[in-house]
């Protein structure tokens, strides 16, 4: 982030710091009034040294190993030959790897596209001030998200079983020519599966939300309501951008979520039927446990890792562009 | 499969009392304990849950009464935790003494290329292994010397007592009603099946959700028409074997003839295997493939009988394997007595254990009753059957890594009639090929 200008926020303390003033906190000590730092205060760095050694341990060094077995054909015992671009190459020709990356697209937009636009809304209906009853809806709306994938998974195969409560449903109200078999079609499993996780997803989307909706200052609602603004249009001019840096947030992680899709979709229909729901998830784990090809494993994981970061970046800079222009 | 049998404890008791056979057989090694000497004998295997696990419990309580300081440490993870995992556990420094891998290329296979396991050879001879079981048991758990092939060469783990044939269980109520024999045959079975469909009743259950089941009506049509030893060579990578020259392409149209026909219940990739048990135990189906151990309640399994598809010869031919192969670990310091506690629990001894809770053992077990189980005494009777004929084959998916993965999706798409049977076997030989190199 770059600093703001300094003399616009000039007291007759001296320099204040930005943040303090527009969260309201009283103004800090002066930045001139600072005592000179040390030439070398190794402080700082021995306080996050534990951290950093666990970070270290824990994600570099597995980081840089998985990356150097993704160029080799180790099978996760004895020596890992070297095995070039041939895993990476091989993700492109195995026509289930090429399937399970364009499921990955199908996934984001219920992964992350209809979690979003419904906890918007949600969060924008429930979310005004002196709403009655609003804890218990927000409680309700988040279950799902603290569920396990098993209950999850429980509650949705019983739904949707051929003869389930759904199918049963829909032929009692007369609208029988809807019954399908939700989760053994080849058309439509991976779309089911998706609103699953939808439903799963949306929790932490309306809550992420409701807590933006929280922060926005009540004079620009009171402005807006002056100036005549329907509910609509409070919505568009107020609301949703001033939830720019939520829906970076929800976004970002619901995206990384629909590119590792795997417990949901592995508890129900292992990617079938036939690889009609398979992802790159499944075919990572596939490769490593299955084939016992954790090369391949690794090069999947290093595609699904760039990928992840790409989508993160790219949604930073659509978000802070916007901020600062 | 896991078994639902009603426990008898009194009989497992009196059971464990009776002398073990061949315990502290033939002399002393240097990896006995001495006088006095506690040891501790680390055992894994995949079951923990159901009479399978408290079958491990009561025989190892039972192992260590007759071997002083000796103590059993059991783990017992989930199946597919061992077959994801069995690897890099029998590769560890601390690896536990004796180890149960599946047998194929995923287990044994590897093991035993990796130099894993103890070879066994010596052992069997010792406790007379190869009389004990049939060969075409024992053939599951060897490795060739040079790791390419399976079925010959050394014996790396030795079968536990506990069998694992595959089977049709049918609904007698029903049966009779229709006024149908037990078939043997495949003609037999479609037969039934075309009387059970045009009386309304659904013809085999099936559920292929979880794609596992649709294995066992595959194998035992494969069975019907191809010859074992044939099988097994193929399964075994032994010659120049093609998916296609086994029969593959006529028994998966077969299937697909049977899915178009509604032999299958409607929807059948919507059910979970569970649920497809569930409508057959509720007496909505007139057959269900499933391996052995499914049952009901008592009512449920007095109305329920099993067979198998005879061979294309006749012979009672049935695809099956250890359903707990045990092997001894490079680390292990007491080789011997791990040697003695494999020949316990593949013994009479542990098969009469196993008879007592309603496990299907891999030998004939003399002195054991199988007690007024119906359902039971057919499942022994047919295990017996196909042991005395030496009928064993391997399951088809152990040929390769990846084949059982591969045979499920192309499995689905076959019986949706979205894959022809000739493709269906060219994705099979595909899998093969990349496997064995040809």
């Amino acid at each position: 982030m770059p600093s703001t200008a300094p003399d616009v926020l000039l007291t007759d303390a001296g320099l204040v710091r930005p943040a303090s003033v527009a969260a309201g906190i009283a103004p800090g000590p002066a930045v001139a009034s600072r005592p000179r730092r040390r030439k070398t205060d190794l402080w700082p760095y021995l306080y996050v040294l534990p951290v950093l050694a666990v970070f270290g341990v824990f994600l570099l060094v597995p980081l840089v190993q998985g990356i150097w077995y993704s160029f080799t054909s180790w099978d996760g015992i004895g020596p890992a030959p070297w095995a070039g671009l041939s895993n990476y190459i091989s993700i492109w020709t195995n026509p289930v790897m090429r399937e399970g990356l364009a499921n990955t697209g199908v996934l984001v937009l219920f992964y992350a596209g209809a979690p979003i636009v419904a906890g918007l809304f949600t969060a924008a209906l429930i979310g005004r001030r002196g709403m009655r009853g609003m804890g218990f809806y927000r409680t309700v709306l988040f279950l799902p998200q603290v569920l396990s994938s098993v209950v999850v998974i429980v509650i949705w195969r019983l739904l949707l079983a051929p003869a389930g409560p759904v199918n049963q449903s829909l032929g009692a109200m007369g609208l029988g020519f809807l019954r399908a078999d939700w989760l053994g079609s080849f058309s439509i499993t991976l779309d089911v599966l998706g609103l699953i996780g939808s439903w799963v997803a949306f929790g932490f989307c309306m809550l992420l939300f409701l807590a933006g909706i929280q922060a926005i200052p009540t004079e620009l609602y009171d402005a807006a309501k002056v100036d005549g603004a329907s509910p609509v249009r409070e919505f568009f001019a107020v609301t949703l951008p001033g939830l720019r840096g939520q829906m970076a947030v929800a976004m970002t992680l619901s995206v990384i979520g629909a590119f590792q899709a795997f417990d949901i979709i592995w508890l129900v229909t292992q990617g079938g039927p036939g690889t009609s729901s398979v992802t790159p998830a499944i075919n990572l784990y596939n490769d490593a446990f299955v084939s016992q090809n954790v090369g391949a494993a690794a090069a999947m994981g290093v595609v699904m890792l760039g990928a992840s970061l790409v989508v993160t970046l790219v949604i930073v800079r659509l978000v802070e562009g916007r901020r600062n222009a | 499969m896991k078994h639902r049998r009603h426990v008898l404890p009194l009989a497992v008791v009196a059971t464990l009392a009776l002398p073990p056979a061949g315990a502290m057989a033939q002399g002393s090694s240097r990896h006995l304990p001495a006088q006095g000497q506690h040891i501790t004998l680390t055992e894994l295997d995949w079951n923990p849950t159901g009479p399978d696990s408290t079958f491990f419990n009561e025989v190892n309580k039972a192992f260590e009464q007759q071997h002083p300081g000796v103590t059993v440490q059991r783990t017992a993870i989930s199946f597919n935790a061992d077959v994801s995992t069995i690897r890099l556990r029998a590769a560890s420094p601390s690896a536990p003494c004796i180890i149960g891998a599946n047998e194929g290329w995923s287990g044994v296979g590897a093991l035993a290329k990796d130099n894993l396991l103890v070879p066994l050879n010596k052992y069997a001879q010792q406790y007379h292994w190869f009389t004990r079981y049939p060969t075409a048991v024992l053939a599951q758990q060897m490795v060739s010397a040079n790791g390419k092939e399976l079925g010959t060469g050394t014996l790396y783990e030795m079968a536990t007592v506990l069998a694992g044939p595959q089977s049709i269980y049918y609904n007698k109520q029903l049966l009779s009603q229709l006024h149908l024999a037990v078939p043997s045959t495949l003609a037999q079975l479609e037969h039934d099946m075309a009387v059970a469909k045009a009386h309304g009743i659904v013809p085999m259950e099936l559920g292929l959700q979880d794609q596992v089941q649709i294995t066992v009506p595959l194998y035992q049509v494969l069975d019907a028409v191809t010859p074992a030893k044939q099988l097994s060579n193929f399964v075994y990578g032994i010659g120049k074997p093609t998916v296609a020259s086994i029969g593959m392409t006529k028994a998966a149209g077969v299937i697909q003839t049977w899915a178009k026909d509604g032999y299958f219940p409607k929807d059948e990739l919507g059910i979970s295997s569970s649920q497809a048990q569930n409508n057959f135990f509720a007496g909505q189906g007139l057959f269900f493939p499933a391996w052995p151990g499914y049952s009901g309640t008592a009512a449920q399994d007095a109305r329920t009988g099993v067979f198998a598809l005879d061979g294309p010869n006749g012979r009672a031919e049935d695809q099956d394997n250890s359903n707990q192969p045990l092997g001894i670990t490079r680390s292990c310091k007491y080789v011997s007595l791990a040697a003695q506690y494999l020949n316990y629990v593949s013994g009479p001894a542990a098969g009469r254990v196993a008879v007592h809770l309603g496990l299907v053992p891999q030998i004939s077990v003399q002195g054991s009753s199988a007690g007024g189980d119906l359902l039971f005494r057919s499942e022994l009777g047919l295990a017996n059957r196909v042991a005395a004929s030496n009928g064993y084959v391997p399951y088809f998916d152990l040929s390769t890594l990846t084949m059982l993965t591969t045979l499920e999706r192309a499995g689905q798409s076959l019986v949706a009639g979205r894959m022809t049977p000739q493709a269906f076997t060219a994705a099979l030989q595909s899998d093969y090929s990349a496997f064995h190199g040809s």
